[in-house]
């Protein structure tokens, strides 16, 4: 698998390899572990309300990268602890820019967030996108949306029922469809943007 | 499992931003160090979403999910892509028909009755039926004909054996009648012959020369003028006695040629009993000059004795 530094990496390449193998010393592993921890790295931006939760989750990285000489020769633990402590640093920094903002929104009440709609880009992509995926997936994917209200909980135990799969298998599984149904979606919507 | 159950609604309180300072950060170690607790937050993220488009959150989760769900893009994207996917799910659903009430099936003979009481398949039934009762008579007068013939057949069968028993007694009788009648010709032929030649002594020309031959009978006495004559012409070379035998089982016969006095000319042994039980003496035509000759026939029985057995009787005339 080959990786690549996301944008803003303005670190030399020597110590992004020394950061992968820092990560895991089987080259194909740490470039998983990396987008794994990126991965998380915008869930926790995301979460905390950040609206540029991947541009977040990059600098994090390039900042953990940037130490990585140093750090290797002393620091002792989870990797991955250590990048969640420079991501709350980063938040911390990213907060203190949002500051400002809120004294607007106490003179002007803010408006209803609305809903988002369904454009042209979005059903070719949806279409698109669902077409790429395996016919069984795909009617597993959409079955699993089509069941609602009250009958849901009964509904997801019959699909499992049928696959002979526990409720909680049909969940990871759907969980994983769902993802990487999201993935070619904003593949897609970058693609039409663009 | 309390553990879980625990970091779960930590997590559904993370996402909807419940968390102090403290627990947020604590989430955020086990989001990045733990792997279920991340994929816990993966599902949790999702079910709110599935949640809040199926418009099962309640008013005060709505509110909460509305601030952050709705103003943060990556999630907002996210719910974009539920809506849509569930909109399109729900527009490409299999069509359910409705059910009819369920009644219980009507047992097998209301079925048929039902059946045949409609009219197209009454005429149909009524049709077929007929057919299949035709078929029946004419397959029954078919048969019938069949038992018929094959009880003349066996009749016949047996009447041409008696038949040919009797013709087989016919033809045997007929057989035996045949043969009775060829050896009553056979004999009435023998004794034709004898007579023919009693009555003209036959003769036959062997090499040059011709041969006599005179059957004669035994009992022919000197006295009672039956004599067997016949006349020798000069080119007789012999003359071929046969000599009937009246009876008696012999081994081998003799015989002796005697001129009427009693001189004898010619003996010959070691005879065989010849067909027509005759004896055949052969005597040299020279030897005989016209007169009165008698012929003693003697019987060797099996331990050699001889019986004489009979006297034949001819005169050669001149």
């Amino acid at each position: 698998m080959k990786t690549t530094p996301r944008k803003r990496w303005d670190l030399n390449q020597e110590a992004f390899d020394e950061l992968l193998a820092w990560l895991n010393p089987d080259r194909e592993r740490a470039g998983r572990k990396y987008e794994d921890i990126r991965e998380r790295l915008i869930r926790i931006f995301v979460h905390r309300g950040c609206l540029s939760a991947e541009d977040l989750a990059d600098k994090t990285i390039n900042n953990v990268a940037r130490k990585i000489h140093e750090l290797k020769a002393y620091y002792v633990g989870d990797p991955m602890l250590y990048f969640c402590g420079v991501a709350r640093n980063i938040y911390a920094d990213y907060s203190k820019t949002q500051v400002e903002l809120p004294a607007i929104t106490e003179i002007l009440p803010a408006p209803e967030p609305e809903e988002p709609d369904e454009s042209e880009a979005d059903h070719t992509c949806l279409e698109s996108c669902l077409e790429g995926m395996d016919p069984d997936d795909r009617e597993l994917l959409l079955e699993y949306y089509r069941e609602q209200g009250g009958a849901k909980i009964e509904g997801h135990k019959e699909m499992a029922r049928r696959r002979g799969i526990t409720v909680n298998a049909l969940r990871i599984l759907i969980c994983r469809l769902r993802a990487s149904f999201k993935k070619c979606m904003k593949q897609c919507l970058n693609i039409q943007t663009n | 499992m309390d553990l879980h159950n625990e970091t779960d609604k930590s997590i559904r309180r993370y996402l909807l931003g419940e968390l102090s300072e403290q627990e947020l950060e604590q989430v955020e170690q086990l989001v990045m160090s733990d792997d279920r607790v991340y994929e816990e937050l993966l599902f949790a993220e999702d079910d709110l979403i599935d949640k809040y488009v199926s418009g099962t959150l309640s008013e005060e989760e709505r509110t909460k999910f509305k601030k952050r769900f709705l103003v943060v893009p990556e999630l907002r994207q996210s719910l974009g892509f539920a809506s849509s996917l569930r909109k399109h799910a729900l527009e490409t659903a299999p069509q359910v028909v409705a059910e009819e009430p369920v009644t219980p099936p009507p047992a097998l003979f209301d079925r048929l009755k039902r059946f045949f009481v409609q009219p197209v398949f009454a005429v149909s039934f009524a049709t077929v039926l007929l057919a299949v009762l035709a078929l029946n008579a004419w397959l029954f007068r078919q048969n019938s004909q069949l038992k018929r013939k094959v009880e003349q057949l066996e009749a016949q069968t047996t009447a041409g054996a008696d038949d040919l028993e009797k013709r087989l007694e016919l033809a045997r009788q007929r057989n035996e009648q045949l043969t009775a009648e060829l050896q009553r010709q056979q004999q009435l032929a023998e004794d034709l012959r004898k007579q023919q030649e009693q009555q003209k002594p036959p003769t036959r020309e062997t090499n040059g020369s011709s041969v006599l031959a005179v059957t004669l009978s035994s009992g022919f006495v000197r006295d009672s003028g039956e004599w067997k004559k016949f006349s020798l012409r000069a080119n007789t070379g012999e003359v071929r006695f046969q000599l009937d035998v009246a009876g008696g089982d012999y081994r081998g016969y003799q015989t002796s040629l005697q001129t009427i006095e009693g001189e004898s000319r010619l003996s010959r042994k070691n005879l065989k009993l010849g067909t027509g039980n005759t004896v055949t003496f052969i005597v040299p035509a020279k030897i005989l000059n016209p007169g009165d000759y008698r012929i003693v026939l003697s019987g060797v029985n099996s331990s050699g004795a001889i019986t004489e057995i009979g006297s034949y009787y001819f005169r050669v005339l001149h």
